[in-house]
């Protein structure tokens, strides 16, 4: 009696352990919260961007410890400098050129990449936060141990010589 | 028995509360970081008419097989060693408070000919070759391949809150013009912070 029931102790244990093992895939990482306004960033540094010009912030969006399956999220703030509103265009964009040990990414990373608005329209003077969702797929493969995409900004008003700006996204995978 | 009962309890204890994982993840968390800082870059004039700035023979006509400059002191002048302000006719204006990288693109043509960058600087039958300059530039050695896209910057660590002057070299189809209408295409200047 003593036999069995010591048999079933250390089964149940066997079990409780396994079960313990089995949790990892279940609970991923989680990132910390995005901040609804990054301007606050841009005041850190002490130098106001112009009121009088279009810009865009950050100018590179550091991920690290990436993997498939996983989720990174940051706003990117564009200004309108224009005196009048001005469609804009927010979209992935295919890097000219990546830098230091950084790739250039797989055609597939675009479709991995939201844009909550791709065409903002921006009153004179506004500053809007657009948020940009990279998320990798948990069938996807790693191509390049640390890869480079960019997200385009674009002023939908100017003339046949336009002016594009270019947050950098610099992915780590871990 | 008292003792069986006891380890039995035990079992059962581990068994309802929640096991820590025994080799759960110990890696670090996905971070998400971004250096403070703002890109603002503007152009200026935000057009070109090739041949079009003094003029040679018919002002704001193209002849095929002919190299053009956007160079306010001659369309057709080529610029000199190092670049100087004035053969450029665009101006960056640029309030970024980040180092930068600047890349010009030129696509090909749409309506009449709709001649095609050939992507090496060079013109061909159909295609037109580009090249991009800017100030202090050495012209001759230095000039950068303007391609339909990917092309390389044309100025690399560009010092925050610094303006500078650039201009395009146009080298135009060599086979005739056979439509006679005006053909167009959208040059791009990105700017990015720098690697």
């Amino acid at each position: 009696m003593k036999k069995i029931l010591f048999i079933l102790v250390g089964l149940v244990l066997a079990l409780g352990l396994m079960a313990g093992c089995a949790a990892y895939p279940d609970d991923p990482p989680k990132i910390p919260p995005t901040p609804a306004f990054t301007n606050g960033a841009i005041q850190d540094i002490g130098n106001q961007p112009p009121d009088e010009m279009n810009w865009i912030s950050p100018g590179k969006v550091n991920v690290a410890n990436f993997y498939p399956g996983a989720r990174a999220e940051y706003p990117v703030t564009v200004h309108n400098g224009n005196d009048t509103a001005c469609c804009f265009s927010v979209n992935y964009r295919y890097p000219d050129h990546a830098g230091g040990d950084f790739m250039l990414p797989d055609p597939e990373v675009q479709g991995w990449v939201i844009v909550a608005d791709m065409t903002p329209l921006l009153a004179p003077k506004e500053t809007k936060d657009i948020l940009i969702t990279l998320e990798m797929p948990e069938d996807a493969e790693i191509f390049a141990p640390q890869w480079e995409f960019w997200i385009s900004v674009m002023d939908m008003s100017q003339g046949q010589v336009k002016t594009e700006l270019c947050v950098r996204w610099l992915v780590t995978m871990r | 028995m008292k003792k069986l009962l006891i380890a039995v309890m035990l079992v059962l204890a581990l068994v309802l509360v929640p096991v820590t994982p025994a080799f759960a993840d110990t890696s670090q968390e996905v971070s998400v970081t971004a250096t403070p800082a703002f890109i603002a870059i503007a152009n200026a004039p935000d057009n070109w008419t090739v041949n079009d700035i003094v003029g040679v023979g018919t002002k704001g006509v193209m002849v095929v097989d002919t190299v053009y400059y956007s160079n306010p002191s001659g369309d057709c002048t080529v610029p000199s060693d190092d670049v100087v302000d004035g053969e450029c006719r665009f101006t960056i204006t640029n309030t970024s408070t980040v180092i930068t990288d600047l890349t010009v693109n030129f696509p090909d043509h749409a309506g009449g000919d709709a001649s095609t960058n050939s992507d090496a600087g060079t013109n061909d039958t159909t295609s037109f070759g580009a090249y991009v300059y800017c100030t202090g530039m050495t012209y001759s050695s230095g000039k950068v391949i303007c391609k339909k896209a990917g092309s390389d910057p044309m100025k690399e660590d560009l010092a925050a809150t610094t303006d500078i002057k650039w201009g395009i070299t146009y080298e135009s189809q060599s086979d005739a013009w056979t439509s006679g209408t005006p053909m167009t295409s959208t040059v791009t200047i990105t700017a990015t912070a720098a690697s």
